[in-house]
């Protein structure tokens, strides 16, 4: 895991995720979760995603932040992929719950 | 119910009538049955049951045990002799036999169907007419009784004539209802003493399904949403065996969650009898063994403000908490093969034992000589 | 054997993660049983299969039975959207007699009568409210202090009446009061009509004379007190009802608060936190506090509350009561401030002195600030149609569906929560908000877990207490 985030300064750092594992929807959305700590700016740079991090403030641990940001993305792709298996059922079952009232 | 074997004489179609134990000439003898000790005339009574019938142009029965019938049961006697009672006058928990087919197949089924019977409906119209006015309830079962489709209306459209205040408690697998027309029908049909109790085993399917005999959770579900759309009262009734015991909790929670409407919930201990005692290795648990997820499910609809029972349960097994929700539910009590029962200051409150439990009851059975005061 | 995914959502914890259907049916899995389940390699008839098929969350041979069922308990969850506007809430007047310290209102000085509604808009208001299509109607009067222009409640009250005898509908009035205006001559009249009281009640003495003084008096408690037991005298022992704002001074004196409640005849409180506008938003640099507390005082007055009922006293927290309706029932709760859709205009709207209509009490107290974004009309220059079915509210709306909302659409308590675009614009700049930084999100999320957390220990006892809350009588053990 060291191996992908790279320290540069005491507040700052970079992670690089392999894009072919992950969607771009999946990134952002697991990005989007750590905006009140961090500033964030995503580049993909060759076949990976470079995600740069600048903690807020400096009582903010970019090295936690960095082992839950792994998790998080691999939940976000989990939410993306099961979410494209039901999306079809959700949207019958709304319609149908709405059924007497739509015209 | 109740069978008798008798010598028949003269019976060539069945009679059905009202048992009277004592003659009077001021009461009428129309679709009665005199029971008395020699029958020598037949006094405008449909047959008479007697020890000994001395005249032999009599319509009556030879039987000895006079004894096990009761001035105003209801009985039919059978050209073979065999006498039904099916209505007994001391029991709170009559109903009327609508057939013996079934279109389940349950692994503890206490009473195994049948395919084919001579067509009941004129018996149990009959059978309506004799019942005592101030009958509280009277049960509708089978088998399946919407097994004989429209001819169920007519059934509780006499009943709600004949006896327009006493509740009518309908037993089914709710699978015909998931015909909406069928399920409409019903309900206009019915009055608001009506409640229809339906088995549901398992909140999953296929535990249901290998309990029930056949693919039917869907439309016994569906069956249930129809009747409800129409305001039906319903009641669920789960059976406690091996099969099922470990998910009563979730079985709780899923009829709470899906089906909030329901007017009564019953947990039913298993009669070891027919079909039951068939696959007794799939399905004998000591009650006691259970009482965990029973309690547990039982307060999860309790708490949710819906109305539980427990059903057939010796109260001495169940906890103290329990046993308010216990309904003495098992009309006979016979065969007290625990001596321990008769010192035990809860006797008048429980439900006892099915004669067929000799065999498979709790290990836990005991008299219970005082109640611990509460703290 | 193949099985279908259907709608759920989730969040992870150590080694189990908590699922949730799309009605809120929910049950923790674990860990290593998730991972199969997203793969499909789940075996059937193990327990975690089958507790997901009892949970709808998958199927694998009714997939149309199963979706009928969820869309009839989507259908009953959504419920509060078949009523649309059923809680009507009237400014009748901004003046005011109480100096609190959180004023949200912008009140007017006590004499200057050009801030009371005037008949012409009061019939108005009242023509609007009964086109609304809800068949229950709950009229509450607010200000300012509205008794200080009774003459103008006895009049909606009358108008809305006499109008009820043709709409039939099911009608109510509550009065949100401060109460120390209330004298018998108002309670002889308040007593022929369905009217409730709401009044305000923040603390012990010391603690309510701090948050909410009176402009003429040092005693704003014990008159509060003196006039709520004159108004039970009139109109019986349930007549009033009380809520308490969470100050900076109110925090770890949560179980004080609720003695006093006790104390006072209540047998519920509502604990709630210090809403950011008026002079709470002006003042927040004394009279706030960082969420984290008040979930922490929050989490202690529940607690508390707990404790009371173990020891066998009746006592309910309201916000907990509504949030374990979401969790535990198949039931939709009105509760217009955390719902979604939102409830702005559509389950419960405002009508200020003026006859401007906002989409909330707190769009109101915006505009009382300047800026009138969440006004949707005026009662005499607006038809219905123009106010509670025009482009704009439309607009509105369609930002307040957490089901779309970013992290609202896939948060594992999405079905207990709601949107509140008012908060999110006040707080955050837009209606859509940022939920990260988002303290709405933050209080409504700790809360949440927290009720969650307490479910999860299977007390039964701790059960059958929230379910007595849910329910509204005690359950004897």
């Amino acid at each position: 895991m060291k191996e992908i985030i790279k320290k540069i300064e005491e507040n700052k750092m970079l992670l690089k995720i392999d894009s072919s594992l992950y969607d771009k929807e999946a990134l952002l959305q697991a990005s989007y979760k750590f905006t009140d700590k961090c500033y964030l700016n995503i580049e993909l740079v060759d076949n990976h995603f470079e995600i740069y991090f600048e903690s807020k403030n400096d009582s903010e641990n970019l090295e936690k932040i960095a082992l839950n940001f792994g998790n998080e993305i691999i939940d976000q792709q989990i939410r993306l992929q099961t979410g494209r298996e039901f999306k079809e059922v959700r949207e019958q079952l709304v319609k149908k719950a709405f059924s007497s009232i739509s015209k | 119910m109740k069978q008798l074997k008798s010598n028949p004489n003269n019976i060539d179609e069945t009679v059905i009538g009202k048992i009277v134990k004592q003659t009077s000439m001021f009461h009428s003898k129309k679709n009665c049955i005199l029971v008395t000790d020699e029958a020598k005339k037949q006094n405008g009574y449909s047959a008479i049951i007697s020890n000994k019938i001395i005249d032999t142009n009599v319509i009556g029965v030879e039987l000895d045990e006079l004894g096990e019938l009761n001035n105003n049961d209801i009985v039919t006697i059978d050209a073979d002799g065999i006498i039904n009672i099916i209505h007994e006058a001391n029991s709170k928990h009559n109903a009327i036999f609508i057939t013996g087919r079934c279109n389940s197949n349950c692994i503890m089924c206490p009473q195994p169907p049948v395919k084919e019977e001579a067509d009941r409906h004129d018996l149990n119209l009959k059978h309506i007419s004799l019942l005592p006015k101030d009958t509280i309830s009277i049960g509708i079962t089978g088998g399946e009784p919407t097994l004989i489709g429209n001819k169920l209306f007519e059934i509780i459209v006499h009943i709600k004539k004949s006896l327009p205040k006493t509740y009518i408690n309908i037993l089914s697998n709710g699978i015909r209802f998931e015909n909406i027309e069928y399920a409409r029908n019903f309900a206009q049909n019915i009055n608001q003493n009506t409640v229809v109790d339906i088995p549901l085993y398992s909140d999953v399917d296929t535990i249901h399904n290998e309990i029930v005999g056949s693919k039917t959770f869907n439309r016994t579900i569906k069956g249930i949403y129809n009747l409800a759309k129409f305001n039906v009262k319903i009641g669920i009734r789960i059976v406690v065996h091996k099969m099922n015991y470990k998910r009563l909790p979730q079985l709780a929670e899923y009829i709470y969650f899906n089906f909030p409407f329901v007017y009564q919930i019953a947990f039913m201990q298993m009669e070891p009898i027919g079909n039951a005692l068939d696959n007794i290795e799939k399905l004998w648990i000591d009650p006691i063994d259970y009482n965990e997820e029973l309690e547990n499910a039982i307060k999860i609809l309790h708490y949710r403000d819906l109305h539980v029972s427990i059903y057939n349960s010796q109260l001495c097994i169940l906890s103290e908490k329990m046993r308010k929700f216990a309904v003495k539910s098992i009309s006979e009590w016979k065969n007290i093969y625990v001596d321990d029962c008769e010192e035990c200051i809860l006797k008048p409150d429980c439900p006892g034992f099915f004669a067929s439990s000799k065999d498979y009851h709790s290990r836990g059975i005991k008299s219970i000589k005082e109640i611990q005061a509460c703290v | 054997m193949s099985y279908q995914i259907l709608p759920y959502r989730f969040e992870r914890f150590d080694d189990e993660v908590f699922m949730s259907n799309e009605v809120g049916e929910y049950l923790y899995l674990p860990s290593d049983d998730f991972g199969k389940f997203v793969n499909h390699e789940l075996k059937p008839d193990s327990d975690s299969y089958n507790t997901l098929k009892s949970k709808q969350i998958i199927s694998d041979n009714n997939t149309e039975d199963v979706l009928e069922m969820l869309s009839i308990k989507y259908r009953t969850k959504k419920h509060f959207l078949t009523q649309f506007t059923s809680l009507h809430m009237i400014v009748v007047s901004l003046r005011c007699n109480s100096n609190c310290s959180y004023c949200q209102v912008s009140k007017k000085d006590i004499n200057d009568l050009n801030f009371d509604m005037d008949k012409e808009t009061a019939k108005n208001v009242v023509d609007k409210i009964f086109e609304s299509p809800s068949p229950n109607i709950k009229i509450e009067f607010q200000g300012g202090e509205p008794l200080l222009d009774f003459e103008i409640i006895k009049f909606i009250i009358e108008k809305a009446e006499w109008k009820n005898i043709f709409k039939k509908k099911n009608l109510e009035f509550v009065i949100c009061t401060n109460l120390t205006l209330m004298d018998e001559k108002m309670l002889k009249w308040l007593k022929g009509h369905k009217v409730y009281i709401s009044t305000s009640i923040d603390g012990p003495l010391e603690l309510h004379d701090k948050n909410r003084p009176l402009f003429n008096s040092e005693h704003s408690y014990e008159e509060v007190v003196d006039k709520i037991n004159l108004t039970r005298k009139y109109l019986g022992n349930d007549s009033v009802s009380a809520l308490m704002t969470t100050t900076s001074f109110s925090l770890n004196k949560f179980p004080d608060i609720i003695e006093t409640y006790r104390e006072l005849g209540f047998n519920s409180i509502f604990l709630r936190s210090l809403n950011p506008y008026g002079f709470a938003k002006r003042d927040k640099h004394f009279l706030a506090y960082p969420m984290e507390d008040f979930l922490e005082n929050y989490k202690q007055g529940l607690d508390y509350i707990i404790n009371l009922n173990l020891q066998g006293i009746y006592f309910a927290e309201d916000f907990a009561t509504i949030l374990l309706s979401r969790i535990l029932t198949p039931f939709s709760t009105g509760f217009v401030d955390l719902q979604s859709p939102a409830g702005i205009a559509i389950a419960g709207v405002i009508y200020d002195y003026d006859g401007d209509v906002y989409v909330s009490d707190e769009g109101r107290m915006l505009a009382s600030v300047g800026d009138k974004k969440f006004k949707i009309g005026n009662v005499k220059e607006n038809s219905y149609q123009e106010i509670f079915n025009g482009d704009y509210l439309h607009s509105l709306i369609e930002q307040s569906v957490a089901e779309s909302l970013p992290q609202c659409s896939t948060c594992a308590y999405l079905p207990y929560c709601g949107a509140d675009p008012v908060r999110n614009y006040n707080e955050q700049g837009d209606l859509i908000g940022h939920r990260p930084t988002s303290e709405i999100c933050k209080k409504n999320m700790g809360v949440i877990k927290y009720l969650l957390s307490l479910l999860k220990k299977n007390d039964s006892n701790l059960n059958r207490i929230f379910w007595s809350w849910i329910i509204r009588k005690p359950i004897e053990e």
